[in-house]
């Protein structure tokens, strides 16, 4: 058991490293790039949802968004419609995302491969539909502006940059570690066999599809996490949270980071984020660099930026 | 040489003290200028960028003695990554205020945190809420709203003497609003059917077969872009437009969308605040030095673009350049007056955009090639406030 007690001491040293790291940020970055590390970090634990089903369950869905985009139009709707205080809005959202995600599973779920990519894709568009057509409710194209930041006391509001940040980082936590428990408990490993193999796992007797099921929930529920942090941060819903460019650019995240590390995701999407802003401001092809970049990590890195490091390691292991 | 080289330190120490100082002191004016560069509606988000640059480099990008920086940025025309970018506009780049966006989605998102964050926004956004449910001193609306350019239409049409008509629109909300806006002011019983194709729909003939010339006087269209020359095209070959006329809202047949026009276009109607063709000294130079710069005939797009940042120039001007001011410099642009291309435009009490409107006609010059005529003047068409509040 060699390798796991050295991935569980490079654990350890990621959060004492990391942690503290995290915590002095507000003191050391201007509010702008505070506020890019908030968007940053949502970003990071929506691509990990996904890998949780590509990477460890073999699923590759291009209708994650959905999940996202439904708790978000929820939380926004309950706050703005009904003024619903946040520690009530944000588990209804989660509760709603959640069973969208078994309805939706149950029905994507009969199928693999590119036929399970295509049914995630056309469901999750009938959920970008309703957010665009059912303009009395949704607001239509335009969305809902105006969503109130959550204040968690009389005396904490998360309109202030450092609280809401801090209020962030504790969810994308909480999350990540959930996820990683997740990944590493026998479930996971279970996973890992339907990856390799549904018809052993079958034979080894058991019930794939349920654990199937069990992981598109879950998956969708820290997606709908994600959409409701996306939410307090923009101020905002619009229907381009569902619509299919953003699960394509969430997939984008996990191969880009590498599928099935959970932390290659994470990685990703967050240089996504900072590169979509930093590149832009310079030249209006950011959108062509940025496709040279998915080339090059294609090409050169296919298991992503965590196989990079993951060879890099091996290599020098074994001089 | 020694005594040289101490002179010459010298002279430089002086000059970097004396002469270079003011200019350090003041720094430039920081305008964050952000529209769709990719995407769907890079089309138009491009132009009217390329135009709102013209319209700084004709004063040499130089306001009451001080530089002005422009600094340009891409919203894709989505609105969350529009929201990031401007954030990093306002909070790391410090602009003074921003002339930015058109898409009304983009709009929407961006107008909650510019109203907390009290940063002077001027925007080609034809959203009507920007002027009502979301107006705040900050916002300026340069652009006709949903309202204010069917009113324009439909005033055109009652000039033309139709008393009842067909709407088709897009299954989006700009067709639905027409159609609301349609109904209020033509009557809801004259507006004798409303149709919804969806965005980029490819044959019309189930609606078209529908219309019946017998019932109504005219046809009004809310669809812009590359829907507006197909329609047409179909309205034309289905012998409709021989028979009852055809009216097409805003911008419908704007002089970016002409080009690819059907030579059967002749005799289609229009409303709106730009016309290629109109006959002053003012407008044959813009349309001169647009294309030569560019290569392409201006339209309203780039007309709404080159005089939002006239009034921008124009309100900075009259505050003599001290843009670190924002309150005196919303309290100035809500006055400015100012004569373009097209005659005078200003602001109303709400900070939307008030202008004359021309009823359009496309008509086929000698050479083959399509242009508006420039009909009757709806002198300076305010948004309608009354009908819709």
């Amino acid at each position: 058991m060699n390798t796991g007690a050295s991935s569980h001491r490079s654990i350890i040293l990621t959060v004492a490293i990391g942690l503290p790291l995290m915590l002095a940020l507000p003191f050391v970055l201007t509010p702008y790039y505070l506020g890019l590390v908030v968007k940053m970090m949502i970003f990071a634990l929506f691509a990990m949802s996904l890998d949780l089903l590509i990477g460890y369950t073999g699923m590759a869905s291009l209708g994650h968004a959905a999940y996202f985009g439904i708790s978000a139009y929820t939380a926004g709707l309950l706050a703005l419609k009904l003024g619903w205080s946040f520690w009530i809005a944000m588990p209804a959202a989660l509760l709603l995302s959640g069973v969208v995600a078994v309805v939706f599973g149950m029905l994507a779920l009969r199928t693999r491969g590119s036929y399970f990519l295509m049914i995630t894709l056309a469901l999750s568009q009938l959920a970008w539909g309703i957010a665009f057509g059912w303009r009395s409710v949704t607001g239509g194209d335009d969305g809902l502006p105006n969503v109130p930041r959550p204040d968690l006391s009389a005396t904490i509001s998360l309109a202030d940059g450092t609280n809401f940040y801090y209020f962030v980082l504790a969810f994308v936590s909480i999350g990540a570690l959930l996820m990683f428990r997740i990944a590493a408990s026998p479930f996971g490993y279970v996973l890992r066999g339907i990856r390799e193999s549904e018809t052993r796992m079958l034979a080894l007797g058991y019930n794939v599809w349920r654990y199937k099921l069990a992981v598109f929930v879950i998956g969708g529920l820290f997606a709908g996490l994600a959409g409701i942090l996306y939410v307090y941060l923009n101020r905002f819903v619009s229907p381009d949270y569902i619509h299919v460019a953003r699960s394509a650019e969430v997939l984008l995240m996990v191969i880009l980071g590498g599928a099935g590390t959970l932390a290659g995701p994470a990685i990703g999407a967050a240089l996504i984020v900072l590169l979509e802003n930093v590149i832009s401001g310079f030249t209006e092809r950011w959108i062509m660099i940025m496709g040279v970049i998915y080339l090059a990590v294609a090409l050169f890195a296919p298991n992503g930026m965590a196989g990079l490091v993951r060879d890099f390691r091996r290599k020098r292991g074994r001089k | 040489m020694r005594l040289a080289k101490v002179a010459s330190a010298l002279a430089v120490a002086a000059y970097a003290t004396f002469v270079h100082q003011p200019a350090q002191a003041q720094e430039a004016i920081r305008i964050g200028v952000m529209y769709p560069l990719t995407g769907p509606l890079a089309s138009q988000g491009r132009p009217t960028r390329d135009a709102i640059k013209m319209a700084f480099d004709e004063i040499k990008n130089t306001i009451a003695g001080r530089k002005v920086e422009l600094l340009f940025e891409d919203s894709a025309g989505r609105p969350d990554t529009g929201l990031t970018k401007v954030k990093a506009m306002v909070e790391r780049d410090k602009v003074h205020l921003l002339l930015s966006e058109l898409v009304s989605s983009v709009g929407a998102a961006l107008a909650p945190y510019v109203i907390e964050q009290k940063i002077p926004w001027v925007s080609n956004v034809a959203l009507a809420s920007l002027t009502r449910q979301q107006k705040s001193p900050y916002i300026f609306r340069f652009v006709p709203s949903s309202y204010q350019y069917t009113l324009a239409a439909a005033e055109a049409a009652k000039s033309l003497g139709w008393k009842r008509a067909y709407l088709i629109g897009w299954n989006a909300p700009p067709g639905h609003e027409a159609n609301e806006a349609l109904r209020k002011i033509f009557g809801a019983d004259n507006i004798v059917e409303s149709m919804y194709p969806n965005v980029g729909t490819a044959d019309y003939a189930p609606y078209l077969t529908k219309m019946e010339p017998s019932k109504a006087d005219g046809v009004f269209a809310a669809m812009w872009g590359a829907d507006s020359p197909r329609i047409v095209k179909q309205y034309v070959e289905y012998g409709l437009q021989k028979r009852m006329p055809f009216m097409g809202i805003a911008s419908f047949t704007s002089e970016e969308v002409l080009v690819s026009m059907p030579p059967e276009s002749v005799g289609v109607h229009s409303a709106y605040l730009y016309c290629g063709t109109f006959d002053t000294p003012e407008n044959k130079k813009f349309v001169a030095d647009y294309q030569a710069q560019f290569k392409a005939l201006p339209g309203s797009y780039q007309y709404l673009g080159y005089m939002a940042a006239r009034m921008v120039i124009q309100a900075l001007a009259d505050i003599g350049g001290k843009a670190e001011d924002r309150d005196a410099f919303v309290a100035a642009l809500g006055k400015v007056k100012i004569k373009g291309p097209m005659g005078e435009a200003s602001f109303d009490a709400n900070r939307g955009i008030v202008h004359d409107f021309y009823a359009l006609k496309v008509a086929r010059g000698p050479d083959g090639r399509l242009f508006n005529e420039c009909g009757t003047r709806l002198p300076q068409l305010k948004d309608p406030y009354e009908l819709f509040p």
